[in-house]
């Protein structure tokens, strides 16, 4: 019913991570921000959980969980869904806040160890980012998709927790307090 | 009286006749029963204490407050996410408030193969004073909204056995917001039924008391040891120490903590079943989408049922599979669907046309719970064949009987999105994967971690909840059951809680007299 499942296969990511750990070390002076929601926004200042990094990562996997245009105009940019997701997980257990800021890790260098690209998701063109992305839903490696169906999951919790989602689904809200409460959410 | 432990920063000690470890189904009534009884009852809750004030009906808000890890707790391989309260009043604060009782071929397979000695009649007229207390009734004809009448009419469409449930709301609005706290106290539940009774008669409240363990002296339980915490976070920090002495001490922290604190307190017994024989019963979410808007998120979230495949057998206890009308938030629903992107857009546009329910399988007690090397709840499930065939079967089912209420499309909870629009697509459910990677299922009763019996070999606890082997130490939730006691397990727990509670009672009377 809800986000979790963020602890991935541990054998599985240790064998990612250890490629990954390596890439980390120059990765830094590879460009950031290629992918769409990235190249339009900068981080919040007051991220209490992920850092700028890890926010660039989920900020472009929000943009293809919840991409604008289709049924409805409204997407995870538009609300900014990695920072409700940052907000959302201060407080939480921190073993969740690890393995979360571990498989966005895994997610940002994937393309790299897994031989999709030379560069790092938040570095690769948006058509290119979405292609690697929709892989990994049906990838053949289980991590992968559950990697996906996790941080998936984490967005949908984010984004319909939104005045904008629940108008575009005609949905109409809490009773009590009126909407005007869950405005302050969403313009946090 | 009501402590607050998280505005509490001195160490706090107390004595009492009865200490009550869980403020849930199982601790509520057991608490109710002792503090009328006359005895000093201390009841420790590790979650807050909240009130209806408190129940914004906003998801991002209330999972985190409401629920133990945000309501994200799951099995090990992340198959089965394992909903349980945390707050005063636990599960019973954001549970469905659907009530019903252990049924006679169940207690009759308990008898049977597990050694339980309790007299049906005896268990009835608990079960009984369990329904009295918390007003429960069937739900109203005019009560049901458009999903749960769709569920009754596909049922009747194809001949299958279908009911209203039976509920503790009281002036229900119809709000729909009954999994993340009633706003307007119409869910009868522990926290505005069971506990302000016993605090009215004189027992004592500490919220954010986290129990760490049970204190032993003489081969006796002589109370229990733990930490005040704070309010916020899910592993709130310790502020200070709490130490409270008992002559008597009723564990009731659920089928997954009550074994964690006694492994944490070295506590064994002679049995070997401390934290094994866990039981889930496992559930599927099916959503169906009608050309007519269905607002399935107002309206009594959970009111009908089809228990045309529920079998109950002297033998093997409850099996086959039962249909119940659910209906989540939109943030809650979204999370079951099972696609991406614009496909998934595609399905939540038509939020308010969907109708959903939920496949729930008893299943057998597989499981065990256990504390990792990090100190993290470990719970091990592995999802027997049979219980997999029969969630297909269900999802199945499920399907049928939407269509037969005239859905356009039908969608169990499953990755990739398996669409059914007739009865020819229902083949394509035949071989679906029930894995980590193809679904969540939920768990909203678990059961089974320190089974009852006479025998003190096989079983944690006698069948009044007295620990077998170790003096005044009592358990009263549903870790008792051996298998699945009901559909639903709050009447269940509160009858079992009632008559351990009613035995320590007598206890304590026939040593003072």
């Amino acid at each position: 019913m809800l986000p979790d499942g963020l602890r991935i296969d541990r054998r599985s990511f240790l064998r990612g991570a250890t490629g990954a750990g390596a890439l980390l070390a120059f990765g830094g002076a590879l460009p950031l921000g290629a992918c769409a929601f990235a190249r339009a926004s900068d981080p919040p200042a007051d991220l209490a959980v992920l850092s700028p990094r890890a926010w660039a990562t989920l900020a472009c996997f929000a943009d293809h969980a919840v991409p604008r245009g289709g049924a409805f105009e409204a997407g995870a940019s538009d609300v900014g869904v990695a920072g409700l997701v940052d907000r959302w997980l201060a407080g939480a257990d921190p073993y969740l806040i690890t393995d979360l800021r571990r498989g966005l890790a895994l997610l940002e260098w994937g393309p790299l160890l897994l031989g999709f690209a030379a560069r790092p998701l938040t570095a690769l063109p948006p058509e290119s980012a979405e292609a690697y992305l929709a892989s990994l839903a049906t990838s053949r490696l289980g991590f992968a998709r559950q990697l996906h169906t996790a941080l998936s999951e984490l967005c949908m919790l984010a984004f319909y927790s939104t005045l904008s989602a629940w108008r575009a689904i005609g949905y109409d809200g809490p009773i009590v307090l009126g909407l005007a409460k869950s405005a302050e959410w969403e313009r946090r | 009286m009501i402590v607050h432990g998280g505005e509490r920063l001195e160490d706090l000690s107390l004595r009492c006749d009865v200490v009550v470890v869980g403020s849930g189904a199982g601790g509520a009534a057991a608490a109710r029963v002792l503090a009328a009884a006359g005895a000093k009852v201390v009841i420790l809750e590790e979650g807050c204490y909240h009130n209806s004030f408190d129940f914004k009906q906003r998801e991002h808000e209330m999972l985190p407050m409401l629920y133990r890890d945000r309501a994200a707790q799951r099995t090990r391989d992340r198959l089965v996410n394992v909903l349980q309260g945390r707050c005063v009043g636990g599960s019973t604060v954001v549970n469905m408030a659907d009530c019903a009782r252990v049924p006679r071929a169940v207690l009759e397979h308990w008898q049977r193969h597990f050694a339980v000695e309790i007299d049906a009649a005896e268990f009835e007229a608990a079960s009984e004073r369990a329904e009295v207390a918390l007003g429960v009734a069937e739900i109203a004809a005019d009560q049901l909204n458009a999903n749960n009448r769709k569920l009754l009419a596909g049922a009747e469409r194809l001949g299958w056995r279908r009911a209203r449930f039976r509920h503790n709301r009281t002036e229900c609005t119809g709000c729909g917001f009954c999994l993340l706290g009633c706003a307007f106290d119409a869910k009868r539940s522990a926290l505005v039924t069971l506990l302000p009774a016993a605090l009215a008669d004189g027992a004592t409240l500490v919220a954010n008391a986290r129990v760490e363990r049970v204190v032993v002296r003489g081969g006796r339980a002589v109370g229990v040891q733990g930490v005040l915490t704070a309010e916020q976070g899910d592993r709130p920090a310790a502020h200070a120490r709490l130490d409270v002495a008992a002559d008597t001490v009723v564990l009731a922290c659920g089928a997954v903590h009550t074994p964690l604190l006694l492994q944490a307190s070295e506590i064994a017994g002679a049995s070997g079943q401390i934290g094994r024989n866990l039981s889930l019963q496992p559930q599927l979410p099916v959503l169906a989408v009608f050309s007519e808007r269905m607002v399935s998120f107002r309206g009594i979230p959970q009111s009908a049922y089809c228990d045309e495949h529920l079998v109950f057998d002297p033998n093997v206890g409850m099996t086959g599979f039962a249909i119940e009308g659910i209906a989540g938030g939109p943030a809650q629903t979204a999370g079951l669907v099972g696609a991406s992107g614009r496909d998934h857009k595609r399905w939540m546009a038509r939020y308010a046309h969907t109708g959903s329910c939920l496949v729930l399988v008893p299943d057998q007690p597989v499981g065990s719970v256990a504390t990792d090397e990090a100190g993290r709840t470990r719970i091990d499930y592995a999802l027997q064949p049979d219980v997999e065939r029969r969630i297909r079967d269900g999802a199945r089912a499920a399907a049928r009987l939407y269509l037969a209420a005239g859905a356009e499309v039908v969608v169990p909870a499953l990755r990739p999105l398996t669409e059914i629009r007739s009865e020819a697509d229902l083949a394509r459910l035949d071989d679906v994967a029930v894995n980590p990677e193809a679904t969540t299922l939920l768990s909203a009763h678990p059961q089974g971690t320190c089974r009852m019996g006479e025998d003190a070999r096989r079983a944690v606890v006698d069948s009044r909840g007295r620990f077998h082997g170790l003096e005044g130490l009592w358990i009263a939730d549903a870790s008792v059951f051996p298998t699945s006691a009901s559909t639903h397990t709050m009447i269940p727990i509160m009858a079992f809680a009632d008559l351990a509670a009613r035995s320590i009672a007598q206890a304590r009377a026939a040593r003072t007299s």
